[in-house]
């Protein structure tokens, strides 16, 4: 666990003695999750592609997925030795309850258990899926329903460090108030996909796509990654079956096929040589852009095996981007999100605490605040004081940067980069070491200059983040 | 058609009885928007959604063929479904609603790719409390394979929200589609079906065309009725108790509002008058100490004299500040509160006169005294007073000053004499002069600042006066609201009538003669 986590956790620690006892086991709640496994929420609007993502990412189909509203409840994906689901109640309570046919997470799970929908806090699924060592993921229900009250669902407040922003091509900015978690709270820890790439027309396409929605969005959540969920999900899962593959070869050889795929309903009824079950089967696992795919894959190599579609498919899916990004601006952050997000809570408990001592007062007039709420601030205050705000305000900077939607000068973006990027500084940097300080030190004066004079409010603040940060290698350097 | 035969009147008299409720409340009536011309459909619905797409698809224009355009006409051979009403594309507000304008019928554009969201549904009841007749139009449907699960939840969704609509037709379209299909003759006659367009186009034409009259009425009812509505069921009791609170809630804070902004504005005019006042007497000092400088043992005589004259008039003009300063106040703190007629009324009432100023009795002839002083039995800090009262405090024209003298006290004079009998000594000059504008200046803002105090008394009285009429009138407003009143039996007839009214006419518009029922588009069930 990092040095940051840790070092909130500590401090959280080492007040909870001195405070009032909901608060000191609030604060140890606090400090035990900065140092447990961190999460991601998969957060985004109804029907983006959330569940099939979390499937592909997990490797197994076990989330519910397909058209309209289908996850309704918060589902925690933890790593364990089992295959196991347990239904957290309102109350704290644990039900466990088996698996559906398939490995899949069951329909209507208060139903089964005798219990109202309502009093469901989230679902807890154990796997033994690799993909959730050192990262739990957290699938929510989608946002901004009818069917729920405006905010983020029950058990997914707050629950995550870092958000999987799974958007529509139509996504807009007012809706990310209404995300879960973490992709509230700026573009660090934020990885944001169009999630259905392949329903906005051919790959070109989804990348402009994508592209309008990083500049549109990028201030909150940064770049936006096409990805095409449902090849991802077939392809990772292994649905893909021999008998699916010599149908598509059937239809590899069929002439009317092209002309067919530009409609799914069309491509079921069309007069071709796989019979219809077949060909909805073939819908379902890859739909059109899946099954073009596969049949150009076909013709050009007739003795392609499932592995070979499946490699292509997963190659057209996008997937590998997000994994990689994932695992540079999620687990490669791990400790600056866990610190930041234990700070986020810690604020709020001040806050919570705030509010009460406001209405203790009103209630009645005159009697003195206690102490809590005065250490619970100084607390908010040591912890925002810590130069990791700095790593973050340089990430966040960076972030908005390459997602279009904050232009910066060459210069800057450039040496953003170079203090954003990981590794030993003199290396990246081609200074021999012995002049490093003072290289840091002219770049440090020269910035804050441009921060200072009339520089546009958006860069001088990016060139404030990276005046500090050369000042503060210089002050590492130099003692 | 025998059913349909009393129904423009039954309209009318529908549509009148909303607008007397509507008079009732003092709310202007819109009445029917006289359309001219073809009739039109407004496309309607969240950002991105494809409604340029859909009208392109709808004109068979090319598929960016209907970019930068607000109103787009159908080509007249090639579509002849549409060529008897015009295509609209509103704007949508800066909040996002959604405004269909003069549109006769709108074409609701919902994804396939999701269902409907809040924002969605709730700009579609907006929509709908203006125009009467909504069709659904559900686009992407060759990329969304579930169109059908979503369409149902859409369906579901709609009712819950706006029950009236849970009927309404739905149209799964795909532009792309036609877009493809285009000018490929009848090779793409399948592609053409699965597009859809054709039934929505039929359903527009029975819909819309050469109805325009019959649809801008029940628009007009329709309007009508949402503004009924608006006005808030007057028997419900929770609601009333709401406004009530409400209004109550805007009395509180309407004098605390204008205390505020009074209170920061006298103690505004008090750091001003005291700045100004301060600022004079420094250049009188400097003025005469030269004069001192430079003078004569005949000019040293007239010392005295002249100083009188001159603190007489800044005196006079420090007052005039105040009062000028005082009437722009009241002005802008009342002016909200009261019509022009009432605010020229306003006076602050003359104070009764008591002695105030010291006696002109015989003193020590070695103390300084500079007495600020008027003979009308009135002390200056009244005269400060007296340019706000006698003049009309609205029409702030001519400050009518009131003369004001200062006089140096008669201990004075004695003392200048008794310092000229000892060589009249510039030093000594220059001692009298420094302390007698002290206590000049001293005396000065004792006065003024007595005036501040007694104005301040005076019109936060008149303030109070003003809130408790407007109060008063709040209060009338808040007993209007009580329940059971004859108003609000008949608001709630009136909205039975008009709902029984547009549901004749929505059924009147379904069977239309020689209207073929709405077309069930692809293999759906009856969308009717």
């Amino acid at each position: 666990m990092g040095r940051w986590a840790q070092d909130t956790a500590q401090a959280c620690r080492a007040l909870a003695p001195s405070v009032g006892l909901p608060i000191a086991d609030a604060l140890d709640a606090i400090a035990a999750r900065a140092v447990a496994t961190p999460a991601i929420v998969v957060t985004g609007p109804v029907s983006s592609g959330k569940s099939t993502l979390v499937n592909a990412l997990v490797g197994r189909r076990v989330a519910p997925t397909g058209a309209g509203e289908c996850t309704r409840l918060t589902a925690r994906y933890v790593r364990g030795p089992v295959d196991r689901l347990d239904v957290v109640l309102a109350d704290g309570s644990r039900r466990p309850l088996p698996l559906a046919e398939g490995g899949r997470v069951p329909a209507a799970v208060g139903d089964r258990l005798g219990v109202d929908p309502a009093d469901v806090d989230h679902l807890l699924v154990s796997l033994t899926s690799d993909a959730l060592d050192g990262l739990t993921v957290v699938d929510t229900p989608g946002a901004g329903s009818a069917r729920r009250p405006r905010g983020p669902a029950r058990g997914s407040t707050d629950a995550a460090e870092s958000a999987l922003v799974v958007l529509p091509p139509t996504a807009r900015p007012d809706e990310i108030a209404g995300f879960a978690g973490a992709a509230r709270h700026g573009p660090a820890g934020v990885v944001a996909v169009l999630g259905r790439a392949d329903t906005v027309g051919s790959e070109p396409d989804a990348a402009g796509v994508a592209e309008v929605l990083s500049r549109r969005l990028g201030d909150r959540l940064g770049p936006v990654t096409p990805v095409v969920g449902l090849l991802a999900e077939t392809a990772t899962t292994g649905a893909l079956r021999t008998a699916d593959l010599a149908a598509l070869r059937v239809l590899a050889a069929d002439p009317g096929v092209d002309g067919a795929l530009l409609d799914p309903e069309l491509f079921v009824t069309a007069p071709l040589s796989a019979d219809p079950a077949t060909r909805t089967r073939l819908l379902e696992l890859l739909d059109r852009r899946g099954i073009a795919l596969a049949l150009a894959l076909l013709r050009e190599r007739p003795d392609a095996g499932v592995g070979d579609v499946c490699a292509a498919l997963l190659a057209a899916s996008g997937l590998d981007r997000v994994v990689e990004r994932l695992r540079v601006e999620v687990r490669g952050r791990a400790d600056l999100l866990a610190a930041r997000a234990a700070e986020r809570r810690v604020a709020a408990l001040a806050d919570a605490e705030r509010a009460a001592v406001r209405a203790e007062r009103r209630r009645a007039p005159g009697r003195e605040a206690g102490p809590d709420l005065t250490r619970l601030t100084d607390l908010v205050e040591d912890l925002r004081a810590r130069p990791l705000h700095l790593d973050l305000a340089l990430v966040e900077a960076a972030t908005r940067h390459r997602s279009g939607a904050l232009a910066l000068p060459d210069e800057l973006a450039g040496e953003l980069d170079l203090l954003v990027a990981p590794g030993p500084l003199p290396a990246r940097l081609g200074v021999p070491p012995t002049e490093l300080a003072g290289h840091a030190a002219r770049r440090a004066a020269a910035w804050r200059a441009v921060a200072t004079w009339g520089t546009p409010p958006a860069q001088a603040d990016v060139a404030d983040a990276v005046h500090r940060g050369w000042a503060r290698v210089w002050g590492e350097l130099t003692g | 058609m025998s059913d349909a035969a009393g129904l423009p009147d039954e309209v009318t008299a529908a549509r009148r009885g909303l607008e007397r409720v509507l008079a009732e409340h003092g709310h202007p009536t819109a009445g029917v928007a006289a359309g001219t011309g073809k009739p039109s459909v407004a496309l309607v619905g969240a950002p991105g959604r494809g409604r340029r797409a859909l009208a392109a698809a709808l004109l068979d224009l090319p598929a960016d063929g209907a970019r930068d355009r607000a109103r787009l006409a159908a080509p007249d051979p090639d579509v002849p479904w549409l060529a008897e009403l015009d295509l609209l594309l509103p704007a949508r507000a800066p909040d996002g609603a959604w405004l269909a304008g003069t549109a006769s019928a709108l074409v609701v554009v919902a994804g396939a790719g999701a269902p409907l969201d809040r924002d969605e549904l709730e700009h579609l009841a907006d929509a709908a409390g203006t125009v009467d007749t909504v069709t659904f139009a559900l686009v992407g449907t060759e990329a969304h394979r579930g169109w059908r699960t979503v369409l149902d939840a859409d369906r579901e969704l709609v009712a819950e929200h706006v029950a009236r609509l849970g009927r309404a037709a739905w149209f799964p379209v795909s532009p792309v589609l036609a877009a493809a299909a285009r000018g490929t003759g009848t090779a793409g006659e399948e592609l053409r079906r699965r597009a859809g367009i054709a039934p929505l186009q039929r359903h527009l034409h029975h819909l819309v065309a050469r109805r325009r009259r019959m649809l801008d009425e029940a628009n007009g009812l329709r309007r009508a009725l949402t503004a009924v509505r608006a006005l808030g069921p007057a028997h419900d009791p929770d609601d009333l108790r709401a406004r009530r609170a409400a209004l109550e809630a805007a009395r509180a804070g309407l004098r605390r509002e204008h205390h505020v902004r009074w209170r920061s504005g006298i103690a505004a005019a008090r750091v001003a008058v005291l700045d100004d006042l301060g600022r004079r007497v420094r250049a009188l000092a400097a003025h005469h100490r030269d004069r001192i400088e430079r003078a004569g043992r005949s000019e040293l005589d007239r010392l005295g004299a002249d100083l009188a004259r001159d603190l007489e008039q800044v005196a006079d003009a420090v007052v005039a500040g105040l009062g000028d300063r005082l009437r722009a106040l009241v002005v802008g703190t009342l002016a909200d509160l009261l019509s022009p007629d009432d605010l020229a009324e306003v006076r602050i009432p003359v104070p009764t006169p008591r002695p105030e100023l010291p006696d002109d009795g015989p003193r020590p002839t070695d103390r300084m005294l500079v007495v600020a002083g008027a003979s009308s039995g009135l002390g200056l800090s009244r005269l400060a007073l007296l340019p706000l009262l006698a003049v009309p405090v609205a029409p702030v024209v001519g400050a009518a000053l009131v003369p004001v003298s200062v006089g140096l006290g008669l201990g004075a004079a004695g003392w200048l004499a008794r310092v000229r009998r000892r060589a009249a000594d510039r030093a000594h000059a220059r001692a009298w002069l420094a302390e007698a504008l002290g206590q000049a200046r001293t005396d000065l803002e004792r006065v003024l600042s007595e005036a501040l105090i007694v104005a301040e008394r005076e019109i936060t009285l008149a303030l109070d006066r003003a809130l408790d009429e407007r109060a008063r009138r709040l209060d009338g407003e808040l007993n209007a609201l009580s329940p059971g009143t004859g108003s609000g039996v008949r608001a709630a007839a009136a909205v039975a009538r008009a709902e029984t009214a547009l549901d004749r006419l929505a059924a009147a518009r379904d069977d239309f003669p020689g209207t073929a029922p709405a077309t069930a588009p692809r293999d759906l069930p009856s969308t009717t």
